[in-house]
């Protein structure tokens, strides 16, 4: 069996994590989720799930309905599915694949939201998969499609392609340099039709220096030419975070090693640590290893792995269900230890 | 500051985005954060399309001069003016519902609001052709449809510009290519 994408080696190897693939679809003889009666939903999920499964694929029927909180936003972590998705009282389906690097949503914002992840950059990979999942379906529902428009989607945004394609992406020196990074860098790439998301933790330091970037435009360019051009912006945007290092080494190389030393000193001594903390020290470590200014032993587990455990939900999941936050704090503090002071 | 989303813990966590051209400022506590994996369903797509529509709305309505900056309050009451309301024929979705929901009714809305759809794809999206994959079942005859389309473009264009010539000749094209469609894929494709 394969392994979910987060725990394959080659999420480390680059600054490219994971590479992502969704695709929008409706069936044409339903109306969009907004105007679906909770009957038609009900019938039009059990059609769609039926078209899944019946293709003889690998997939799993979940009852999204029947998980528990922690199961919920273990999945949200994984950004398998949406909360949104979650939240909906209409009846809705989850397929998913062993192991879940492919999964497909019945009744989110459109009737069909089939989706594929693939480690670090993998994204023609990523789409060929989904596109597969796409023509199974289709052999046995029709979906709603226009010559002109292409794809008919509940929002505009997603209509044609109703591909979304995207990176998760570690940019820690350009994080670092800049911290106005985002306007500076980000607003230019809007330009190429390309959007940029960063999660920015307490004060101005991004957290996990973890970027997605991804295709704004759906319409008016076929699928591969929107891989492509992401692919480019995104090889740009490595060559700057790729300098910006060179430049750091060059010139302040004592500065950049008590990062990330410092980063693993408190990452392995720490008796109590926020998801956020952590996320930033392993961001630091993971620089650390890959600059090889980090002359420690390599955790076993990639540290993309490591950073997707170390969130609430999942650790909640492993260590029992009602923890508090401190609790978490506490637990968190001791995988990290473990996992980097006995690598092996 | 408090956390946009549950307004109760505190916002720790600052996320920016930029798209379409602007830029979406989030204030989350931690605990929401996490929870997020689409921001622009939070922020909720109204923000992006509500220039555009409003602009549509000012030109489908024009209400005499309208005083720039003023935008949202005249397009306000242009809407109360408006009669009859444009529904969609299938499902009942209103002009009015798309524009504050952001999202359409069903596949006839695109016909439905055919002239709003286009503006919005025209801007958010900077196209209206679909260039990408299309269903298997549609088979070959889709690219003479696409031909068709351009085709009528042209035909109109021709038209205009009292191209009769021009004209004719299109117009025989179409019609070979309608026959050829229709001989390949039956009655699947009309609209």
């Amino acid at each position: 069996m394969n392994m979910p994408w987060y725990q394959e080696p080659i999420s480390d190897e680059s600054e490219i994590l994971s590479s992502r693939v969704r695709l929008a679809r409706n069936i044409k003889k339903y109306p969009f989720r907004r105007k679906l009666n909770p009957t038609e939903a009900g019938i039009m999920v059990a059609e769609a799930a039926d078209a899944v499964t019946m293709g003889g694929s690998f997939f799993r029927r979940l009852e999204p309905e029947n998980f528990s909180k922690t199961e919920q936003s273990v999945f949200i972590e994984k950004h398998i599915v949406s909360p949104e998705f979650l939240n909906g009282n209409l009846p809705k389906g989850l397929l998913i694949s062993d192991d879940q690097n492919v999964s497909v949503m019945l009744n989110e914002e459109d009737h069909v939201r089939i989706q594929s992840i693939k480690p670090g950059d993998n994204l023609t990979q990523a789409y060929e998969t989904a596109s597969q999942i796409d023509d199974l379906i289709e052999e046995r529902v029709e979906f709603a499609f226009d010559t002109e428009y292409g794809y008919l989607t509940a929002c505009p945004t997603n209509t044609g392609t109703g591909l979304r394609a995207s990176y998760m992406i570690h940019l820690p020196c350009l994080s670092r340099a800049d911290t106005n990074l985002p306007s500076n860098l980000f607003s230019n790439l809007a330009k190429f039709g390309v959007a940029i998301r960063g999660i920015y933790g307490e004060g101005t330091a991004p957290m996990g220096s973890i970027y997605q970037i991804s295709n704004q435009n759906t319409l008016g360019k076929s699928e591969s030419d929107i891989i492509a051009g992401l692919k480019t912006v995104t090889q740009n945007v490595i060559t700057q975070e790729r300098i910006e290092q060179e430049k750091m080494q060059k010139t302040n190389r004592r500065h950049l090693e008590d990062i990330v030393y410092r980063a693993y000193g408190i990452a392995s001594n720490c008796r109590l640590i926020s998801a956020a903390e952590a996320m930033n020290l392993l961001s630091d470590i993971r620089l650390g290893y890959n600059t090889g200014l980090l002359d420690m032993p390599k955790t076993q587990k990639p540290i993309y792995q490591i950073m997707m455990e170390i969130q609430p939900a999942h650790l909640q999941r492993t260590r029992g269900e009602d923890l508090d936050e401190t609790q978490r704090d506490i637990i968190r503090a001791d995988y990290l230890r473990e996992i980097l002071l006995r690598p092996v | 500051m408090l956390c946009q989303k549950c307004q109760t813990n505190q916002a720790s966590v600052h996320m920016q985005q930029f798209m379409h051209g602007q830029k979406v400022e989030l204030h989350l506590c931690q605990e929401c954060a996490f929870k997020i994996d689409n921001p622009e369903m939070l922020v909720s797509l109204e923000n992006i399309f509500k220039g555009f529509l409003d602009q549509l709305t000012a030109q489908h309505f024009p209400q005499g001069a309208m005083p720039s900056g003023a935008a949202a309050g005249a397009t306000d009451k242009i809407k109360a003016k408006r009669s009859p309301v444009k529904a969609c024929a299938r499902c009942g979705m209103t002009f009015h519902k798309f524009k504050t929901g952001g999202r359409l009714g069903c596949d006839v809305c695109y016909k439905s609001f055919k002239t709003e759809v286009e503006v919005l794809l025209k801007n958010v999206q900077g196209s209206t052709r679909h260039e990408g994959k299309y269903p298997r079942r549609m088979g070959a005859g889709i690219f003479n449809k696409r031909q068709v389309t351009d085709l009528r473009d042209k035909l109109k264009k021709a038209i205009e510009l009292e191209d009769f010539e021009n004209a004719a000749r299109i117009r025989d094209e179409i019609r070979a290519l309608e026959t050829a469609n229709n001989s390949e894929t039956g009655s699947v494709m009309t609209e």
